[in-house]
């Protein structure tokens, strides 16, 4: 099994009377890149914020490199290059500059400060004003500041925030080669699966401050067959959404005509047709289909799961 | 202890380079050098006025100087460059970045108080330094005025030192208010409320246990000829400011970064 860098257990959170995290059980192992996804208000800065310290969990344990935060913080610190949000950055001083300031709190080599502008590519701007920078660059920069120890493990939240799609491709390729070429493990979180997708090798999905999948990208990909659209064109759209969501179905509404409905198997696609004929709902077409990645994760993170074909079934024996 | 050391000296020198191209720095040059030429103008042309003939120049001059510093420049001095430096901080939002530096988090208050606590005592050394400059220049430019023929370099220097530990309560509270809140404004608005309720009160019989009439009594004491180095107002200025930097930083460890 491989060497876990950061490991959490029954991890909570708090704010207030307001539960943010809820038993997260979180594993990234070493050499991944891992993706923390989940949409805006799930948890996935809080859970950040508490793997680095900076808050303190209402309940469970968060291990840095196997060793406790709470007792080893500075220890794990120390080996952890970290982007939380935006980058902290000093407007007013230069690129070079806001580097040499984290260079000496760190109290690393000066060399370091010329091998992370490389990396990132903006040795060009390093003598410019911050205030000046465009925002893909600031990114970069807060990505070169987090390198600067030379860490092992490199947590970034959300770091292709606010780039147009060249930067998230650059961005995109600056994590491959951090993690291939300079063998860096990067947690990565994001709200957006399209964007980390071709990234990541593990990943986990967060929806309302729990956790809803962890595993690789393959096990993720194995769940994905697991999981069908069926769109259904009708006469009705609001009574067929509404007999539907009686009977337990995650429906959606498409167009008009339309809705789609999430089903296990091709079996269940003959259930809902027999289920709205018997409603007296007019069924002129069936559309079946595999979910794909981003579906999955728009499903998880803001449907209920697929209901059973039994449950289906029963109400077709009530009816008849 | 080597690696406190370590911390410390790493730390204070980040926070150092991050006044380069702001005001901070030249706020502590500029402001006691204001007061002081401002009573160099004032010498220069009014002096025979103000002066007896005869009589020791320093002692007034000296004088003018440290009342002036004590009621306004170092209250409204120490306001400005603690919400200055804090400033940078809540408006580059580094707070998370520097307390998730792999140092302990007291450091994180401390390492900032020590850099704004060595401007306010370069501030001084500015004040004192250009405050003999000035009366040597009087003596220089108007000799009639006989700021050439006394020197008193000693008294002077302890009036500047007496100020300076007076105003060190006010430093250390000027400095928690801004490192707790973003807003600038609010920091120095405070600082402008307390030194106008030491204004307004300044005949109570209690004004002498304020903190922000500390300054002003350290500095009277300088026109005492039998006056201990130390006067009550000090004592209490050092022993508040350490008790409240202790404080201050117990609860900055604490601290929740959202």
């Amino acid at each position: 099994m491989n060497e876990l860098l950061i490991q959490t257990q029954d991890l909570h959170y708090q704010y207030g009377r307001q539960k943010i995290l809820q038993g997260l059980h979180l594993h990234i192992p070493k050499g991944s890149i891992y993706g923390f996804l989940g949409p805006n208000g799930a948890g996935k800065t809080t859970t950040i914020r508490l793997l680095l310290g900076l808050l303190q969990p209402t309940r469970g344990s968060i291990h840095l490199f196997g060793k406790e935060l709470e007792l080893h913080r500075v220890g794990g610190l120390q080996r952890i290059g970290t982007l939380i949000e935006t980058p902290s950055l000093y407007n007013h001083l230069t690129g070079q500059d806001n580097l040499e300031v984290m260079r000496r709190l760190l109290g690393v080599g000066k060399h370091r400060i010329d091998e992370v502008l490389e990396i990132v590519r903006l040795q060009q701007d390093a003598h410019r004003p911050v205030k000046h920078y465009s925002l893909g660059m600031c990114q970069r920069l807060g990505i070169a500041l987090a390198l600067l120890s030379d860490p092992e493990l490199l947590i970034l939240d959300e770091p292709t925030n606010g780039l147009d799609p060249s930067g998230i491709r650059e961005m995109r390729e600056l994590l491959i080669s951090l993690n291939q070429e300079h063998g860096k493990t990067i947690f990565l979180s994001s709200h957006l699966l399209s964007e980390i997708e071709k990234t990541v090798t593990h990943l986990s999905i967060l929806h309302q401050g729990t956790l809803r999948f962890e595993g690789t990208v393959q096990e993720l990909h194995q769940l994905e067959k697991h999981g069908h659209l069926l769109e259904v064109e009708v006469s009705n759209v609001l009574s067929a959404k509404e007999i539907l969501s009686v009977n337990g179905c995650a429906v959606e509404l498409v167009d008009a005509q339309k809705v789609r409905v999430k089903v296990r198997n091709k079996e269940a696609v003959a259930l809902v047709n027999q289920l709205l004929v018997q409603h007296g709902i007019q069924v002129t077409g069936l559309l079946y289909g595999q979910q794909s990645l981003e579906e999955m994760f728009l499903s998880i993170t803001t449907q209920p799961e697929p209901v059973a074909t039994e449950t289906m079934v029963r109400t077709l024996l009530t009816l008849s | 202890m080597e690696a406190t050391y370590t911390f410390l000296r790493c730390g204070v020198s980040a926070e150092a380079l991050k006044i380069k191209n702001s005001w901070a720095f030249w706020l502590s040059l500029l402001a006691p050098l204001s007061i002081v030429s401002m009573n160099f103008l004032v010498f220069y042309f009014k002096g025979d006025r103000i002066l007896k003939p005869g009589v020791d120049p320093w002692f007034t001059f000296a004088g003018n100087n440290f009342t002036a510093t004590a009621q306004l420049l170092a209250p409204m001095f120490l306001a400005l460059i603690t919400a200055l430096v804090n400033g940078i901080e809540h408006h580059a939002n580094g707070w998370k970045q520097l307390y998730a530096a792999p140092m302990p988090r007291w450091m994180v208050f401390l390492n900032k108080y020590l850099l704004v606590l060595g401007l306010v005592l370069l501030t001084f050394c500015t004040f004192c330094l250009g405050l003999f400059a000035a009366g040597y220049l009087l003596g220089w430019l108007k000799p009639a005025l006989g700021f050439q023929y006394y020197d008193h370099v000693q008294s002077i220097s302890l009036g500047g030192f007496r100020v300076f530990i007076g105003s060190l309560f006010i430093f250390t509270l000027q400095f928690c208010i801004s490192y707790r809140f973003k807003s600038i404004g609010l920091s120095i608005g405070l600082g402008i409320l307390f030194i106008m309720a030491f204004l307004i009160g300044s005949r109570w019989e209690y004004i002498g246990y304020y903190p922000y009439s500390w300054p002003y009594f350290s500095a009277s004491a300088f026109y005492m000829k039998a006056s201990a180095v130390f006067v009550p107002q000090m004592w209490y200025s050092l022993g508040s400011s350490i008790a409240l930097l202790v404080l201050a930083i117990c609860h900055s460890v604490k601290k929740q970064v959202q």
